[in-house]
């Protein structure tokens, strides 16, 4: 009795420092970095942001994983999430609403691979890593030739009457669409079957914004819209001059202006 | 640790836990047939356990469990050396417990289920603890046990549990406003009720909880309510200290010695018996400490100690301190924000429960009656850890990978 006593009062401080140290190494260890698991890509400038964790929240807030500074983005916007069946968005009580491919979002939402995503008027198409790995030859659809003359004609800086007579353009980046600008002097952009540019989207106000000519040069004005106009990302309270590329944000839609002359 | 790279560490858990067990089950009496059959069905559960964990979910690591069989398996000896009529119960409970941890597991393995879970549980806490309020008699000046039968159960250590299950549900990325505030409203009540029972120890551990809760959410302006809510707790702890329990407690901290046979007993023989102890203790089942009041339940640090040796209490130590990190460890880069929050809630609170009570019977803190987790004798207590311990399981990507509810990673 008195051996084994002994023998239990030697011995169990030293199984037990084994038993612990086996398993420290372990518990120390701590999660994987989670690879990219998919991407948020930016309509207005094409950035693809990485999607890390299974659930990624977007929001103005810094506490968000994706910080977006729009005004019409809410602290706490949305929140995107991998489940087993695929992806989600969830709105969590956003102000101006989270759309999918111009769906609103009640409260959660299957969302696809290549789906559009407009948070506020933040537009991104989403990207399944898993989808892109599995087919890697993929490659987005082309964008539509986006004007009818050619690269020079709108890159060069020599304007040459005799080739086109189309000097201004306005893109629609979501849908490829091109409008001319040259035969009008004030172009109305919005919802309302007036408008010139009508863009059938819950977030684009029925007068969203007017385009009027002052001599050679194009300017933007914003009609009180709800949502707001955003020029170059900055939003416009009074009337701006548009440069060539510059990027129109309507209600989340992107368009691009497009001048041969300035 | 995957795959059969447990197995050494098991032969080892498993020989630690036979030489310990030997101890109490041979003694100059003969060999006690009862306590031989508890340990080895409680080994048994562990190989068992591990065998099916291991085929079931192959890349996760077993060693959490371990931390806690290792532990649990030093309080059923430590009662088995006090008193071996008690042995019985207590391993029921720690089954039990060991149960609850399956279960939760498989309950928060599913995040819709969990969030469907989160209003039912809130119910249910609230009102296990005013049917607590309603029934409890006075224990050691606390209204927090209830009696039914020849058994008594504490329902404010089970509270816990639903306390981190709706935090964490509540607070997690995907819910709204309201739920948040019915969250706010839900801790509250708790609390409150927490406080109308008198039971000081665990109005702490859930105050500290909600601090880890508070600070998890954090850049946003509701924290600010949370941590308002959290201040307006520890006023409420200031009043409740005017009790006359209360004070007589804090009257003793850091005078022990003045009275060291009256409101100092306890921690005086603490500190004798463990540095009687020394290194590897006098042997199980041959401390003095055991003797005393509470001996297997707040003083069990001190009867470590004093029969297994200081070793094996630094040992113990660290045990919730790798269970802390752990959580921490794992918080970091965990698939929900669910999982994230109520795993460093529990591995928080099982720490600082530690700390209570060890700083506690030390008198290095005043002496709050918190148990030692998975080792202080008591079923609520074990049942408890044991459902705390799958909120960190759950937040380890290992012990989701290739099961049917989590897809792989893309790397």
């Amino acid at each position: 009795m008195e051996f084994f006593t002994i023998v239990g009062r030697y011995f169990l401080p030293f199984i037990a420092f084994f038993v612990l140290l086996n398993c420290a190494f372990s518990l120390l260890k701590g999660n994987k970095k989670t690879g990219t698991l998919g991407y948020l890509v930016n309509s207005a400038n094409g950035d693809r942001i990485p999607l890390k964790g299974f659930e990624t929240s977007v929001g103005r807030s810094n506490s968000c994983d994706i910080v977006l500074s729009y005004n019409t983005v809410s602290r706490f916007h949305a929140v995107l999430s991998k489940h087993k069946k695929g992806w989600y968005v969830a709105d969590t009580n956003s102000k101006t609403g989270t759309f999918i491919n111009t769906q609103k979002v009640d409260s959660r939402a299957e969302v696809e691979n290549g789906d559009s995503i407009v948070f506020g008027n933040a537009v991104f198409r989403f990207v399944d890593a898993l989808v892109e790995q599995q087919m890697p030859h993929f490659e987005p659809e082309p964008v539509p030739k986006l004007y009818i003359a050619d690269e020079e004609f709108f890159t060069g800086d020599v304007w040459s009457d005799s080739k086109n007579s189309a000097s201004c353009a306005i893109i629609n980046d979501s849908t490829g669409e091109t409008f001319l600008l040259d035969n009008f002097q004030t172009c109305l952009i919005g919802r309302s079957s007036e408008a010139q540019i009508q863009i059938d989207f819950p977030s684009v106000s029925r007068n969203h914004a007017l385009l009027s000519r002052q001599g050679n040069r194009w300017l933007i004005e914003d009609l009180d819209s709800t949502c707001g106009t955003f020029l170059n990302s900055n939003q416009i309270y009074d009337v701006q001059k548009l440069a060539n590329d510059d990027i129109l944000d309507i209600g989340g839609n992107t368009l691009v202006f497009k001048s041969n002359r300035y | 640790m995957t795959g059969a790279k447990w197995l050494p560490t098991l032969i080892l858990l498993t020989a630690f836990q036979v030489l310990s067990a030997g101890q109490v089950v041979i003694s100059k009496d003969g060999i006690s047939k009862q306590s031989a059959i508890i340990f080895g069905l409680y080994i048994a559960i562990e190989w068992i356990y591990t065998i099916v964990s291991s085929i079931v979910r192959k890349k996760a690591s077993p060693a959490l469990e371990f931390v806690a069989f290792f532990l649990t398996g030093i309080g059923l000896v430590i009662v088995a050396s006090v008193d071996e009529k008690l042995l019985k119960t207590q391993f029921v409970a720690v089954v039990i417990g060991f149960l609850c941890y399956v279960f939760l597991l498989w309950l928060i393995s599913s995040m819709d289920r969990a969030m469907a879970m989160r209003l039912p549980m809130g119910i249910a806490a609230i009102g296990l603890l005013i049917i607590t309020l309603a029934l409890a008699t006075n224990r050691n000046g606390a209204y927090n046990w209830i009696y039914i039968g020849s058994f008594s159960i504490q329902p404010s250590e089970l509270v816990k549990v639903a306390f981190i299950f709706v935090g964490a549900a509540a607070l997690e990325k995907l819910q709204s406003t309201r739920s948040l505030t019915q969250y706010i409203a839900f801790a509250v009540v708790c609390i409150i009720l927490l406080f109308l029972m008198k039971d000081l120890g665990t109005a702490l551990v859930f105050f500290f909880t909600f601090l880890i809760l508070a600070f998890m959410r954090s850049g946003d302006i509701r924290t600010i309510i949370l941590v308002c809510v959290a201040a307006a707790m520890g006023a409420a702890l200031v009043v409740l200290v005017k009790s006359d329990y209360v004070i007589r407690r804090f009257s003793t901290y850091r005078h022990i010695w003045d009275d060291m046979d009256g409101s100092g007993y306890q921690q005086t023989r603490v500190l004798i018996y463990s540095v009687s102890g020394g290194l590897f203790g006098v042997g199980i089942g041959h401390g003095k400490l055991k003797n005393i009041f509470a001996a297997t339940e707040d003083l069990v640090f001190g009867v470590l100690c004093e029969e297994w040796g200081i070793l094996m209490g630094i040992i113990v130590i660290l045990c919730f301190a790798f269970i802390a990190t752990h959580s921490i460890k794992c918080a970091i880069g965990c698939r929900y924000a669910f999982y994230t929050i109520a795993a460093v809630a529990a591995g928080g609170l099982l720490l600082f429960q530690a700390s209570l009570n060890i700083f506690g019977v030390t008198d290095f803190l005043p002496m709050t009656g918190i148990t030692l987790p998975f080792i202080s004798r008591g079923g609520s207590s074990a049942i408890s850890c044991w459902s705390l311990i799958a909120f960190i399981k759950a937040a380890d990507n290992r012990t989701w990978l290739g099961s049917r509810y989590h897809t792989e990673v893309v790397e």
